[in-house]
């Protein structure tokens, strides 16, 4: 078999491995029966002969198991939503994926690194940011930009809660259920795959059905996908009281064992389930921090210590362009925590989760109707994934056409950075086209390029309104073009939220795209995840996006291979972008998209006098968001963007994006969710911004001692008596304005050094010293 | 006595008002800023003609919260909650209810965005790195 990027791949036994000539190996730390082998010897042979060890591995388990870091692997994954985040009928979950230190440079995703600040602290920040949108463009290995975050850090805090101590507790009680499960229905002589196990037993020789109908009259759901056999997994909610039911549920009633005796008897004769060669040895969480939370009073103010240290929407405007931080209103939220949509798991019978199913439903015709398009492929997890979920169908569809030989994707030099590196992960070549003065396609160029590579074109990847955030004029042309050459068109939904209720990608003439739940249909941002990057399509596209194994809800595309493990991806949040959307209805999502406009165009006109605005459309208006240009002022004055974003955390705001999709300049989208008061006060930050520009223009402060270029302030920079040397005042450093002392944001740490901080690796807990 | 009917009383389109920021005074004075009589006008002098779609989509009326929590409490109701051993990646879990009701319900930690500007962000920061030391803990050697 082979996957989109040609990358080979076997299905064989494990000490099979060895047999090949293979680049890499990937490895289940337990299989899927619930066996848990010692690779070690293995490992070291593939390893000898320089393949890569890849190990999924199961974090629970990982307390009471070997390492697989001790066994030899490169690099380990697995999900860590055990730790603390509710199924959800699918996901959102946080991953972990660890390597060894050889490979952390080539590592995907995001890495939080320690550097320090100004004044020397320690302080983190994202390191090698560089593998983000500003990565080149051919060195793309990988699209991933939305991550867990939101997950992580309840997993992380799950940790922090239970300590080493406490989650050996927990894993051990799984384990030990597990042990009593499996000791009882041996002890009755039914037979187990397995002979070793964490929290999982493989029954088999047993009767499916008998077994499986009484498991479901108890309302149990266990697992039977698999011919004769029945997989049980145990977890944390796990009770003694399960066991006796799961005794009956398997044996019938009158089978005599207790759980206490089969207990005592495991306590003086020891378990086997664990071979003492795979029971861990070293410590784990050893960090203080893992150490001292433990009572529900310091955990709860270790969370909110952590909390006032970051700018959130409850404090004020993010208007991060190209982001569409609009409110995330708490009535849409509540579902999210309902055991019925919480407790659901993802592979349970379809007849239990009648409620998804009809929410999903509900949803896709919602987003039907709004993207103009036939059909809606839920499944993909973030904007990255429904983009190589909709550059995959394409490439399906060509395929199914006897044109397997279109790989070239046009991509206009404005695009976001994750749209080549999805062309590029689902196999496809990049062409760059041209745009113009006024940043819009180059018509000209895209037609020359169109008519050139026209035997091998498959696809353009276009965002609408454009990156530059004005709506081009030329688009329907743009989608004629590549149709006219047999291409089809990506239309990236990234600014949905300056279409919708006015005009679709549907109704512009594109035939795929993906639309960001977490950006223009509410789901929150979580601290940079999760998201959803559900994608719509034509009809002639439905039969290529992506399926799953696993459930199949009797559609076309079920034979399609998943980009997601669960089959409608984050399914617990999309309630949020149903009630977004039920709540709203026609009239609402049609003026929020008007109101998006007002704000940006209002911003903009405010603005404008200024400082350059970059880009405008029609009438000199711009779509949700407007670029301001401030590279003239750079050039007079010295400032920097910069010192312009860090300055605004003076000022009470998260900056808007900086740098991108131009170097010098920032986007601004304020979204229809935010009043005329507070457009005010960003305005007026901005403006008194602008005066101090003016300042060091006029060499009234030097170019490297000024409010701007140190920004931003501390307590620690007022409280330092050094600061009586600076040419400006303490209050002009944190109480620019009235509405700033009245509601004043503390940045907790001082400017930070990037480049250190790449320099200098390292992404592991500090010593609490430097806490302190 | 108001002259309003009582569907206006009931105020079906109060969820809307709550969402979206300006109200309609704001809208107008920034209406009259920007050069443009109303939302409809300003669409037509910003979105391209060609490609405004001629008529309104047909989503549904607007609803209160009330009223959208019952719908969506009787979607809830159609799944059933199974105690699953079903395993394959997916837990049953008992989330710390200091950890639910302070972070995953908490504004301040879900309405945050990615950690672009590090120096406003640095709880989540410290709470990702220790992620990154569980993930490293347990998989190391």
């Amino acid at each position: 078999m082979q996957n989109a990027l040609g990358l080979k791949w076997l299905l064989l036994p494990a000490n099979e491995a060895v047999n090949y000539e293979l680049f890499g190996a990937l490895f289940q730390y337990s299989n899927r029966y619930g066996q848990i082998t010692d690779y070690s010897e293995l490992f070291a042979t593939l390893r000898d002969n320089k393949v890569v060890v890849t190990v999924a591995a199961d974090i629970m388990s990982l307390l009471l198991l070997k390492s697989p870091g001790a066994m030899g692997a490169d690099v380990v994954f697995g999900s860590a939503q055990r730790f603390g985040v509710p199924m959800g009928y699918g996901e959102s979950h946080a991953a972990f994926f660890v390597a060894r230190d050889e490979h952390k440079r080539s590592m995907p995703g995001r890495i939080i690194g320690v550097s320090k600040d100004t004044r020397g602290n320690k302080a983190l920040r994202m390191a090698m940011q560089t593998r983000e949108q500003h990565i080149r463009r051919e060195k793309a290995n990988s699209n991933i930009c939305t991550a867990q975050i939101l997950l992580a850090n309840m997993a992380s805090f799950y940790a922090v809660f239970h300590d080493a101590q406490g989650l050996k507790t927990i894993a051990s009680r799984i384990n030990r259920l597990t042990d009593i499960l499996a000791a009882g229905l041996q002890a009755k002589g039914v037979n187990l795959v397995n002979n070793t196990w964490f929290d999982t037993i493989t029954l088999k020789d047993v009767d499916v059905a008998a077994i499986n109908a009484r498991a479901l009259a108890a309302q149990i759901n266990l697992r039977v996908d698999a011919d004769g056999l029945v997989g049980i997994s145990l977890d944390e909610t796990t009770i003694r009281e399960d066991i006796a039911v799961l005794f009956e549920v398997i044996l019938g009633a009158g089978h005599g064992l207790d759980v206490a005796a089969l207990d005592a008897d495991i306590v003086a004769n020891g378990s086997q389930s664990i071979p003492q060669a795979l029971e861990r040895q070293d410590a784990v969480l050893t960090h203080p921090t893992f150490n001292r939370y433990q009572s529900e009073t310091e955990m709860m103010r270790y969370i909110k210590r952590l909390e006032n240290k970051d700018l959130a929407l409850n404090h004020s405007m993010i208007s991060l362009g190209s982001c569409t931080m609009k409110l995330n209103a708490a009535v849409e939220m509540l579902p999210v925590s309902w055991p019925e949509f919480a407790n659901m798991h993802p592979f349970c019978p379809l007849e239990q989760a009648q409620g998804y199913t009809k929410l999903i439903n509900e949803l896709s015709e919602f987003l039907v109707k709004i993207t103009g398009y036939d059909a809606v492929c839920i499944q993909p997890n973030s904007g990255a994934q429904g983009e190589y979920a909709g550059l995959l169908a394409i490439k399906k569809y060509h395929e199914s056409r006897g044109d397997a030989h279109r790989n070239i994707c046009l991509i206009p030099q404005s695009a976001h950075g994750t749209n080549p590196a999805s062309a590029q992960l689902a196999g496809m070549k990049v062409v760059v086209t041209a745009c113009d003065k006024q940043g819009n396609v180059d018509l000209e160029d895209l037609r020359a390029k169109a008519s050139e590579l026209a035997d091998s074109l498959s696809c353009i990847m276009i965002t609408y309104p454009s990156t530059h955030g004005v709506y081009e004029e030329s688009i329907r042309e743009v989608c004629e073009i590549v149709h006219q050459y047999g291409g089809q068109v990506y239309l990236d939904g990234a600014n949905m939220n300056a279409q919708v209720g006015l005009t679709s990608p549907g109704f512009i003439g594109a035939d795929v795209s993906h639309l960001n739940l977490h950006k223009t249909f509410a789901i929150p941002h979580g601290g940079g995840g999760s998201g959803m990057g559900s994608i719509g399509i034509k009809k002639h596209l439905a039969p290529f996006v992506a399926g799953h194994v696993v459930v199949k809800p009797g559609r076309e595309s079920d034979h399609n291979g998943a980009v997601s493990a669960a089959p409608y991806g984050s399914a617990s949040i999309l309630p949020i972008s149903w009630m977004y959307i039920k709540l709203l209805g026609t009239k609402g999502i049609k003026q929020s998209t008007q109101t998006a406009l007002l704000n940006a165009n209002y911003i903009m006109k405010k603005l404008s006098a200024h400082y350059p605005v970059l880009f405008t459309g029609r009438n000199d208006r711009v779509a949700h968001e407007c670029i301001i240009d401030l590279r003239p002022l750079k050039e007079a004055s010295g400032v920097t963007e910069m010192d312009i974003a860090k300055r605004l955390n003076d000022y009470g705001f998260h900056a808007p994006t900086m740098s991108f999709p131009v170097a010098g300049t920032l986007m601004i989208e304020p979204t229809e969710s935010e009043s005329k008061v507070e457009l005010d006060r960003f305005i007026e930050a901005m403006i008194s911004i602008r005066g101090e520009i003016a300042k060091v223009e006029a060499g009234e402060w030097p170019v490297d001692n000024n409010p701007l270029h140190n920004a931003p302030h501390t307590l620690a920079d007022i409280m330092d008596t050094e600061f009586d040397s600076r040419p400006y005042s303490r209050e002009v450093a944190v109480f620019p304005t009235a509405a700033v002392k009245a509601n004043k944001f503390w940045p907790t740490v001082n400017r930070i050094d990037d480049v250190y901080g790449d320099r200098n690796l390292m992404c592991s807990c500090v010593p609490l010293s430097d806490y302190e | 006595m108001t002259k309003q009917t009582l569907t206006q009383l009931e105020q079906h389109e109060l969820f809307l008002t709550r969402h979206i920021g300006p109200n309609a005074e704001q809208q107008q004075d920034m209406l009259n800023f920007v050069g443009a009589e109303s939302l409809d006008d300003l669409t037509a002098q910003t979105v391209p003609g060609k490609i405004l779609l001629p008529q309104d989509l047909t989503i549904g009326d607007s609803c209160g919260e009330a009223e959208g929590i019952a719908y969506i409490r009787n979607i809830a109701d159609q799944n059933k909650v199974f105690k699953s051993y079903i395993g394959m990646g997916y837990y049953g879990v008992q989330v710390p209810n200091v950890i639910l009701r302070n972070v995953f319900e908490n504004p301040g930690w879900y309405t945050a965005y990615t950690p672009y500007q590090p120096e406003i962000a640095q709880g989540r920061l410290e709470a990702i790195l220790n992620f990154q030391q569980v993930s490293m803990d347990s998989n190391r050697s």
